[in-house]
């Protein structure tokens, strides 16, 4: 709540005069770390997790994040079944299809890979209250020039927060929207740099899936609002002149989470938030609850968790946009972009 | 860029190599003289004649007495002369006159402002700084500190204290201030006696008081007296100005951002005085003419007033009261506003038994008050959190003889802190009502210090504090289980405590030493030794000072803070002490320093004792200092060479910092050059400038990068082993003094420009995956630009 507005607020001081600039720096280290990315749930399987090497901080072309291949993967519970996980693609495993997690059981991981034997500490399933309503809320950000401005929709989700136990979730979002191109305008450069007209004759409207469209996690801990009814934006949606040009659909899916994961999804945010300001916090290792047994001295990057899910969705019409952006002209076969003619079944 | 400081700093040289030949007097002439030498004595603000005025040249033993016109005659042989000017009610002056020929000389004299002043004599001799044992100890009068270029047309005490060697802050938009490698919070910043939790307006731009209502700074970096006490670094005393007893005056000032009015005088001739001063920013007005929406729709605005009384009950007794109240609200175009404020109050009763034996007893009251209100629709809130200090002291000096003075005395100070209270604004809100409990402590010191002179060559001050700490219930505390790193989940017991039952209780002696040795007039060698220790610490887990940081007391689990500091220092002066050098170098011990664990969560917590770790730490530094007191020409030049460091090793991982490796603190700036030039160009404009050089402070530096859920993130695993970009920053100003005969009506103009060449100081260095751009570092920068200021200042 305090974080966002500190760059702004030295900005606003000296009216003007404070600046963000790119440094050309040389990070020297080269920290090559296990990254688990997954979790698994009570959503009715696959459930996917990647395994991946931490790179040298630099450009893209600088730290290559290289996946870890030929890893057993499998999860234990409480009760001793185990689970095993196939490698789907290079360093992307997945749970069989149609394996849910249960609300109770406590759950344990297990890495075998070529850099070591990895196991995640314990990880209890708690039970996540439901959505009772789903809302949305147009949202514009003031801007120095009124025509250029940033704005989107917020999704606000209402649950009753159980009085009798401390609660920690988190919102995961999956949005489908059309986007309409303009394939009849497509060009390309020759060998020569000029622009040559091609017109297409196919696709102008597409049906496009995306994951959630923001770089932080929408986490939640009851250790304020305990026992009431709340209203907490589950996600945020930037209107970029393509994604509202009919309708959006949102599914927002709450997770429960145990009070470690809460911690390490906020550690995570506040890494993510780091901006240069008075109020930015260390630096810190987001290290999480799994360990390397093979060398216990080489941390792991990422947590194990099991949590209970609940989802629901909405549809947002274009004329909740209030102000609408400049729409965005895509001369391209919507195809190309990875967007799809079909109409998905849960579409209407 | 490079060029500008050059420049500036030849032109500084040059000044100084012009000054130390003495003020030319008459044109290159044949012969030895002596030579007709007329002069004219004038005070230095009024330029009125000084009647009597007495000039002298000890040497010649020859001298004369000013007439009604201020006018003198001497004969003077041709060379170098010292020339001692002096008359009642004025600062003596030595001035180094050099005689070519016929000529004439005006010289201006200072009041002396603390002649009248009947109770405190604080007026500094030249050679204090040789004479006195103890070293460490940076007395500034607020005129020099008024000669400092202004900051958008404020003289900022706070500001000036970074320019003394061996202190440093971490950068524009920052409030606190490090002394020899101490954290923000190990400075007692006393404001007229009361402690002062929050010495800033504005996030650290300003500070808290009015300059106009200071009469004098004294910063003790080392070789601090026994009756000093409760924080481990420092002791920045800020002494109140006093109304006068026979006429009133007054003074006004309108900057940039804020205007500040000043004025006081006898409410009873020679029996009762007042002076008052208010200071209030019209920065809201600012904010609102600026286009973007972002800051025409925030608020910022400050106000700070004080209030001094004083009255003599006879010759041998009197009472000062001395009231301050500051405040500060400040909400960025959004829903959150910041608002925090200081009030304080002391009055102190001053008897002398007989002119040998004094009291000075004193009733201290000081609270600070901290609230963030958000109005977020769902989920808006309250949170307010507050300190109440409150002390009383009795301090006794009892003059041997002259030269051998005992000072002891008892202070006490009950301390509570409501830590976090969140209360929703209203019925819509879904949070609910919160409450951390109060803490309590009583902290009391008993002390005794003797100075004393031994012969002419031997100065030795030394005295020892008890200081005795009780934390205090009512209060439910946890018990832990000793086997896993602390943490709520590992609970074992939890105890409560009656209201004023003694939880946990620290106590100990803190022995003061300073000594002098002098090998001649000018020179001396000083040793000092000082341990301090602190039970109330400012909790803030960002790389500097920020609003949101709350006070904690020292408990079961919190440990006081402690320092030891080594000291040495020679001392000499030159040119009849118009010239100051000093060499001093440090060694200071840390123990029991505070540090976070990864991603604290430190608001409204009651358990805060499972996110905090302690550590331990040293500081260490060289400091040159040359400083030039005469006119036209004076400044310093100051050099300090500091490390301080850090090492928190705990049990498991969760509770070590990088690795359990040393580590430099966030405010570890090893090389520190400061030079400031005060110079009068003629009686009506006067110019002065700052360069500050720092090295530049420590950052993290991301060991690698990892893909999580579509985002680059930036991974950590050491602290603070790079550095940001050094910094370096010129501040001019011009001061342009139209002075009339008339008293009533004095003014000055000061046009002042900050960061001159302006240079993008980074304040921090960071790692961001934006989108668009490769993940990469930025630099912030505060200020980017040059900041030019003008404001006027009147006396009436």
């Amino acid at each position: 709540m305090i974080r966002n507005i500190l760059p702004i607020l030295v900005l606003t001081v000296v009216a003007l005069n404070a600046c963000i600039d790119p440094v050309d720096i040389n990070t020297t280290e080269e920290k090559k770390l296990l990254v688990v990315e997954g979790f698994i749930s009570t959503k009715p399987g696959p459930h996917t997790f990647k395994l991946s090497k931490s790179a040298k901080y630099g450009s893209i072309f600088v730290g290559f994040s290289q996946k870890e291949e030929n890893a057993t993967i499998f999860i234990k519970d409480d009760l001793g079944k185990q689970v095993f996980l196939d490698e789907l693609s290079p360093g992307l495993y997945q749970t069989p299809k149609g394996y849910q997690a249960e609300v109770g059981r406590t759950y344990t991981l297990i890495i075998n890979s070529k850099s070591g034997q990895y196991i995640s500490l314990p990880e209890k399933l708690e039970p996540v209250p439901i959505i009772k309503k789903l809302e949305a809320r147009f949202k514009k950000f003031p801007s120095v020039i009124p025509e250029i401005f940033k704005s989107g929709i917020e999704i606000y989700s209402t649950f009753d927060d159980p009085a009798d136990s401390q609660n920690f979730m988190f919102w995961d979002a999956r949005g489908t929207f059309i986007m309409n191109t303009r394939p009849d305008l497509f060009t390309y450069r020759d060998g020569e740099g000029k622009i040559i007209s091609a017109p297409k004759d196919c696709c102008a409207r597409c049906f496009f899936e995306e994951r959630k469209a923001e770089a932080e996690f929408r986490i939640y801990s009851d250790s304020k609002t305990n026992g009431n009814e709340n209203r907490v934006l589950a996600a945020y949606i930037p209107d970029d002149g393509a994604r509202f040009d009919e309708k959006y659909l949102i599914r927002i899916e709450q997770y429960s989470l145990s009070r470690k994961a809460f911690q390490f999804y906020n550690l995570l945010n506040e890494q993510l938030s780091i901006s240069g300001d008075i109020f930015d916090p260390p630096p810190a290792g987001t290290n999480g609850n799994i360990v390397n047994i093979t060398n216990p001295e080489q941390q792991v990057i990422g947590f194990f968790h099991a949590s209970d899910y609940y989802s629901d969705s909405i549809y947002i019409e274009k004329s909740a946009i209030l102000e609408a952006n400049a729409d965005k002209l895509v001369p391209e076969d919507c195809r190309v972009l990875g967007g799809d003619v079909n109409t998905p079944s849960y579409w209407h | 860029m490079i060029r500008i400081i050059i420049t500036s700093l030849i032109i500084a040289f040059s000044i100084l190599q012009i000054e130390a030949q003495g003020r030319i007097i008459g044109l290159e002439t044949s012969g030895n003289g002596p030579f007709l030498i007329k002069g004219k004595i004038v005070d230095d603000e009024t330029r009125e004649p000084i009647i009597g005025a007495n000039v002298f040249i000890e040497s010649l033993q020859i001298g004369e007495s000013a007439d009604e016109e201020g006018k003198f005659e001497l004969s003077i042989p041709k060379g170098l002369h010292q020339l001692r000017v002096s008359s009642i009610g004025y600062e003596e002056d030595n001035i180094l006159i050099d005689i070519r020929g016929r000529g004439s000389i005006t010289i201006r004299l200072m009041q002396n402002i603390n002649q009248l002043d009947e109770i405190v004599v604080t007026a500094v001799d030249p050679d204090a700084n040789i004479r006195n044992a103890a070293a460490g100890v940076e007395k500034i009068s607020m005129k020099s500190i008024e000669g400092l270029p202004p900051f958008v047309g404020e003289v900022d005490v706070l500001k000036s204290i970074t320019l003394l060697p061996g202190v440093n802050s971490a950068g524009e938009a920052s409030s606190g201030f490090n002394v020899r490698g101490g954290g923000y919070d190990q400075n007692l910043i006393l404001l007229g006696g009361a402690p002062l939790y929050n010495p800033s307006h504005l996030f650290g731009f300003f500070s808290a008081f009015n300059s106009d209502m200071i009469n004098s700074v004294t910063l003790f970096k080392g070789g601090i007296p026994s009756n000093y006490g409760g924080r481990a670094s420092s002791i920045l005393d800020l002494d109140y100005a006093k109304g006068d007893m026979q006429n009133w005056s007054g003074k006004a000032s309108v900057g940039t951002i804020s205007a500040k009015i000043s004025g006081g005088g006898p409410i009873i001739k020679d029996k009762l005085s007042v002076l008052g001063g208010v200071r209030v920013s019209y920065s809201n007005y600012l904010l609102g003419l600026i286009k973007d929406p972002n800051i025409n729709n925030s608020a910022a605005q400050f106000y700070d007033g004080n209030i001094v009384l004083n009255y003599n009950i006879s010759d041998k007794s009197s009472i000062d009261y001395t009231g301050y109240l500051s405040s500060d609200a400040f909400n960025f175009a959004s829903d959150t506003t910041f608002a925090w404020g200081n009030q304080n109050h002391v009055l102190t009763w001053k008897y002398a038994f007989n002119d040998k034996f004094f009291l000075k007893s004193s009733i201290v009251s000081s609270q600070y008050n901290f609230s963030i209100l958000n109005n977020s629709g769902f989920s808006n809130f309250t949170l307010d959190s507050k300190i109440w200090d409150r002390g009383i002291n009795a301090d006794l000096k009892y003059i041997i003889k002259e030269g051998n003075e005992l000072l002891f005395g008892i202070q006490s100070k009950y301390l509570k802190i409501n830590p976090g209270s969140l209360k929703p604004q209203n019925g819509e809100s879904s949070i609910n009502p919160f409450e951390v409990p109060l803490e309590k402590a009583l902290e009391s010191g008993a002390y005794i210090q003797h100075d004393v002179e031994l012969g002419k060559w031997v100065g030795l001050s030394y005295g020892i504090r008890y200081v005795d700490y009780r934390y205090l219930g009512s209060k439910t505390t946890y018990l832990y289980d000793e086997l896993f790193p602390l943490s709520p989940e590992t609970v074992t017991e939890v105890v409560n405590y009656e209201s004023n039952k003694v939880i946990q209780q620290y106590g100990g002696f803190e022995p003061r030493v300073s000594l002098r040795f002098s090998f001649t007039e000018n020179t001396s060698l000083k040793f000092g030794y000082n341990r301090m220790n602190q039970f109330i610490h400012l909790i803030s887990n960002t790389a500097t000072i920020a609003p949101t940081d709350i006070w904690k007391l020292s408990d079961q689990y919190i440990k006081p803070q402690t320092a030891t500091q080594y000291s040495a220092g020679f001392f000499q002066n030159f040119a009849n002490n118009t010239i100051e050098t000093s060499i001093e170098a440090y060694y200071k011990s840390l123990d029991n320093v505070l540090e976070y664990k990864d991603g604290a969560d430190l608001i409204l917590n009651p358990q805060i004792e499972t996110e905090l770790l302690s550590g331990s730490g040293e500081a260490y530094g060289l400091e040159v200092y040359v400083k030039k007191k005469s006119k036209p020409m004076s400044g310093w030049i100051s050099y300090t060479y500091s490390r301080s460091l850090r090492q928190v090793v705990g049990p498991y991982p969760s509770e070590t910092i990088n690795n359990g490796l040393v580590y430099p603190a966030n405010y570890d700036k090893p090389h520190d050059l400061t030079a400031v030039l005060d110079y009068e160009i003629n009686p009506f404009v006067k110019y002065s400038a700052i360069f500050t050089y720092s090295t530049g402070r420590p950052v993290t530096f991301p060991s690698a990068k990892f893909s999580f859920f579509g985002d680059d993130v930036a991974y950590y695993d050491s602290r603070n082993q790079n550095r940001i970009l050094d910094y370096h920053r010129l501040d001019m100003s011009l001061t342009f003094n139209f002075n009339t005969k008339k008293k009533w009506l004095r003014g000055d103009w000061v046009l002042s420009v900050y960061n001159i060449y302006g240079r993008k100081n980074a304040f921090s260095i960071f790692f961001d995956d934006l989108p668009g751009s490769p993940p990469q570092a930025y630099k912030l920068a505060v200020l980017g630009t040059a900041f030019p200021s003008l404001s006027y200042n009147v006396e009436f």
